[in-house]
């Protein structure tokens, strides 16, 4: 018995060794990492950068190679700088093959973070040879001390930028300025801030239609007003669905049919894979004057979901698209040139209107 | 050395088990407890080792009171040997005795030499050497009883307290192990066993008690014990109680057998 | 069940798997340093060497990789003494370090610090004192309830772990979706991945405190393994060597949670892989359980951070091993362990 043990115990000892020697060449064969991680020895400039948490840290005068932490961080940082990733957080979605660059597919991913820890490998991290890695998000109290202790363990300086709805040409300015694409970055701050302004200036000079965010396989469940993924919607629409305790999650609050009966909104907007397709056909959705007068849509999903899951900038083109359905005498602007000039900026592709169409099919009525 | 129990009662909430029970075990004496189950023996054993606090009456082991004696202290004087169960994790017959020397060795430590050469004593003293790197638990029952004897020896105690000895052995191993506690007894330690074999107890106890709802119900040599109306009033059955052998053996017999 | 071989090869067999093992780790890596350069950068410290390596391999060998392997052989040992320890004082072959919701309360009490927005050394530290103050109410409701005082304890904590579980669920539905809830999540499946120096140190004062009664008093608790009424009578004070086996492997358990997160199975499956071998006499299981611990604990993270391109969370893996020799111990069982 004891004999057959110590066989499995020296077993998984060979099938570890086996995986660390196919993993060994996978690591020497990341992209310019040895001559990126000698050049990284010869002392350049370093300058003073402070990020949002207040940190000084020293960074590189020069900035060429950058890593980030997470999905919100890379669809920003995407947007101004993809050719200085040495790697992306997550795995672009698989709708992304029509759109992007191959070279952009092809980056190594380096795993998420949160907090202190993280799926990031901090040895593959290193082989990457980032110059400086770039936290987007929220400013919450922990960042700075996990982003030192991450610095001082790697040797890399990290920075934090805080990021919300209103406030993206901020982040973008100060991005600029860390990577040394002022205009660049104004570009894109400018456009977010065009954006932001141009959507709710029309919401708020018409009367608020009133609006639900339903999702789920039963369409039951609900974006509630004030909880974390509504932002877009309360700024934009009279957000019918007021719950006693909104949930943060993405799946949102779970509601009843009757409830949904009583809100009766004038526009329903149904989250892609929910129950968009089959709501003209049930009778007690029928009932409801949105679906009875047909002013229900989907949320159109290219790259992402644009009503924010992630929450990230895509949400612009959400907020483009919700302002159009939901006042379309106010907002005179062609959709399609604006989404065309978002997947420009953001993703550095040309959208043609065959995919658009595609896009968009259940999205407009 | 003896064990004295003087007017015992113990109760597990409202319920009364021990109802005032007194009797002495002397040195070089094997006292059989008899009773039916839930006679209250089990209960009278535990209040004996020191298992069970909040009796009232008095236990005294060689003249000292269990209540002032520190556990170790305690161990010395009496052994317990459990019925035959086995343990969640099998050790070595070796380990097992071993075990009994726990009072010696300080918590902090492990036995060392004295301790093993009191084991492989103890083990010699019981005629199972040959099983010392055997495992307890694929033993036979009367092994496993023998090694239990034998670690009750190795602790070095006078007062071996046997909760069924014999319960749940084979004829053979019965004898065996029957006549291992009276070699005992002839070397002088004091023995306490609770049976239901009217039978053996009248064979090879020196005394015999009988436990009847919590109280003694009777006391004494074994000739003046074993009797027609003490196992109808102990068991609830009829029986003819027959003497073989010049009375040295007693055996009961059934009314309602096969005619 | 019959050891093949004497305890003492055993532990020597283990402690020259987990020194081989130890410098394995140190040779693997996504970063790839050379054995001349690894040798050199380790020598440096020693004696002056002209570097022949860039200062990236010198942060890789000592800021990731050492404090990592470390900590591995620390939660791995902890683990696996904790769940030895259980299993002996509560007489269950199937006890593990959860047993009495230390890690059901360290997880609560990180996932309400995530919640709560706290830096990572705050969330150690909460989880580790949620998980000795889930234990504390766990030995205080079994030293009140009364009959067998296994039983109560077991039952306590499973009730305590479980209120703890459905605690750490509330904070995961409250949770903010984008960031924390991730981070909660990530926490809970276990990772070994940003250790450092800190929770290096933070860690190994509490397992020390555990280890060392636990072996000292090793030998006592094979005793305590025969039940209770026998150990008492053998002269154990079974109460008070529950008590402190329990408190020391409460320390070991939590203080590995609060640093490593959930990582499970490793405390139940090293202990019995360890009675196959050295036999279930405590004065050798305890050490080899230490020693077999961290070394199982160094492999599976050496397959967590080398496997895949991101780190694996290493309590999935340690699941996915230990479950399906949960199975075989199962299916083997009859009177064997």
């Amino acid at each position: 018995m004891g004999k057959r043990l110590l066989a499995l115990l020296l077993a998984l000892v060979i099938a570890l060794s086996v995986a660390a020697c196919t993993a060994k060449p996978a690591s020497t064969a990341a992209p310019s990492a040895s001559p990126a991680s000698e050049a990284k020895q010869t002392p350049g400039k370093t300058i003073k950068f402070k990020d949002s948490t207040g940190r000084e840290v020293d960074v590189p005068a020069e900035i060429k190679r950058i890593a980030v932490t997470g999905p919100s961080a890379q669809t920003v940082v995407f947007a101004l700088a993809p050719d200085m990733l040495v790697g992306v957080a997550t795995p672009f979605a698989d709708s992304a093959a029509n759109f992007l660059n191959e070279k952009y597919l092809k980056l190594p991913v380096l795993g998420q973070l949160y907090g202190g820890k993280g799926q990031i490998n901090l040895e593959a991290l290193l082989a990457a040879a980032p110059q400086v890695v770039i936290d987007i998000g929220d400013t919450t109290g922990n960042i700075a001390a996990d982003m030192d202790s991450l610095a001082k363990q790697t040797g890399i300086p990290f920075v934090h930028i805080s990021a919300s709805i209103g406030k993206m040409g901020e982040t973008y300015k100060m991005l600029g300025e860390l990577l040394g694409l002022k205009n660049e970055a104004k570009v894109l701050g400018d456009y977010c801030d065009e954006i932001y302004n141009k959507t709710t200036a029309i919401a708020n000079s018409a009367k608020k239609v009133s609006v639900l965010y339903c999702l789920g396989d039963k369409g039951i469940n609900v974006i509630a007003q004030k909880s974390y993924h509504s932002e877009a919607i309360d700024l934009l629409a009279d957000n019918k669905a007021v719950v006693a305790s909104p949930s943060s999650k993405g799946t949102g609050n779970e509601v009843d049919m009757e409830q949904i009966l009583k809100w009766d909104p004038e526009v329903i907007i149904f989250a892609p894979d929910s129950v968009y397709k089959t709501v003209s056909k049930d009778p007690s959705w029928q009932k409801l004057k949105a679906i009875s007068s047909g002013r229900y849509y989907e949320v159109p999903y290219g790259m992402h979901n644009w009503m924010g899951f992630p929450p990230s900038v895509q949400r612009y083109m959400g907020m483009l698209w919700l302002t159009k359905i939901l006042y379309p005498k106010e907002a005179t602007y062609d959709l399609y040139t604006e989404i065309q000039r978002y997947y420009k900026l953001f993703y550095h592709c040309d959208l043609t209107q065959e995919q658009y169409k595609a896009m968009m099919v259940n999205s407009l009525g | 050395m003896s064990l004295t129990v003087e007017n015992l009662k113990f109760a597990y909430g409202r319920q009364e088990v021990l109802k005032g029970i007194s009797f002495t075990a002397s040195e070089g004496e094997l006292l059989s407890v008899l009773g039916c189950n839930g006679a209250g023996k089990s209960t009278l054993f535990k209040c004996m080792l020191g298992l069970l606090e909040g009796y009232s009456g008095r236990i005294l082991a060689d003249g000292q009171d269990i209540k002032t004696l520190s556990l170790r202290k305690l161990a010395r004087k009496t052994a317990y040997i459990p019925q035959l169960h086995y343990p969640a994790f099998s050790y070595s017959v070796f380990d097992m005795v071993l075990m009994g020397t726990a009072h010696r060795v300080s918590p902090m430590a492990s036995p060392g030499d004295k301790e093993k050469i009191r084991t492989h004593n103890a083990l010699e003293q019981m005629g199972i050497a040959g099983l010392a790197e055997r495992s307890y638990n694929h033993l036979s029952g009367g092994e496993q009883q023998l090694v239990l004897m034998a670690r009750a020896l190795a602790q070095e105690a006078r007062i071996l307290i046997l909760d069924e000895p014999t319960a749940s052995l084979d004829f053979g191993n019965r004898i065996r192990v029957l006549s291992k506690i009276r070699e005992l007894v002839g070397n002088g330690y004091t023995v306490i066993q609770s049976t239901h074999d009217p039978e053996n107890a009248f064979m090879y106890s020196d005394r015999v008690l009988a436990v009847k709802s919590g109280r003694v119900i009777a006391e004494g040599a074994p000739s003046e014990i074993l009797t027609e109306e003490l196992m109808r009033e102990l068991y609830g059955v009829e029986v003819d109680v027959r003497s073989l052998d010049d009375d040295k053996i007693r055996i009961c017999i059934p009314k309602n057998r096969r005619k | 069940m019959k050891k093949r071989f004497s305890g003492t090869k055993v532990i020597w067999l283990l402690a020259l798997m987990l020194a081989a093992a130890a410098v394995c780790s140190f040779c693997l890596g996504r970063f790839s340093v050379s054995p001349r350069q690894l040798f050199g950068i380790l020598l440096s410290r020693i004696i002056y060497i002209e570097p022949f390596w860039t200062g990236t391999m010198e942060v890789v060998v000592f800021n990731i990789r050492l404090p990592r392997i470390l900590l591995a052989c620390l939660v791995g040992c902890s683990l696996s003494a904790a769940g030895a320890a259980y299993q002996g004082v509560f007489q269950n072959p199937m006890a593990s370090p959860d047993l009495l919701g230390a890690s059901s309360g360290a997880a609560f009490g990180a996932a309400l610090a995530i919640l709560l927005g706290a830096s990572s050394a705050i969330i150690t530290l909460s989880a580790f004192l949620s998980g000795i103050v889930s234990v504390a109410l766990v030995l205080l409701i079994g030293q009140r309830a009364p009959g067998k005082k296994v039983v109560n304890l077991i039952l306590a904590g499973i009730m305590v772990s479980s209120i703890a579980s459905a605690a750490t669920s509330f904070v995961k539905l409250v949770a903010d979706p984008s960031n924390q809830l991730p981070a909660i999540t990530y926490w809970l499946m276990g990772s070994l991945s940003g250790a450092k120096r800190g929770e290096l140190l933070f860690a190994a004062i509490p397992m020390a405190i555990g280890l060392i009664p636990l072996f000292a008093f090793r030998w006592r608790i094979n005793i305590l393994s025969l039940g209770d009424d026998e150990a008492r009578s053998m002269g154990v004070n079974v109460n008070m060597l529950r008590t402190a086996a329990a408190l020391c492997a409460t320390l070991l358990t939590a203080a590995s949670v609060s640093v490593s997160g959930m990582i499970g199975w490793v405390g139940l499956v090293m202990p019995h892989i360890c009675r196959r071998l050295a036999g279930n006499d405590y004065r050798f299981l305890m050490p080899a359980s230490m020693l077999g611990g961290a070394f199982f604990m160094l492999l599976i993270d050496n397959i967590s951070r080398n496997l895949l391109s991101t780190e694996i969370p290493i309590g999935i893996l340690t699941a996915f091993i230990g479950a399906p020799f949960f199975i075989y111990l199962i299916l083997r069982r009859g009177g064997r362990i």
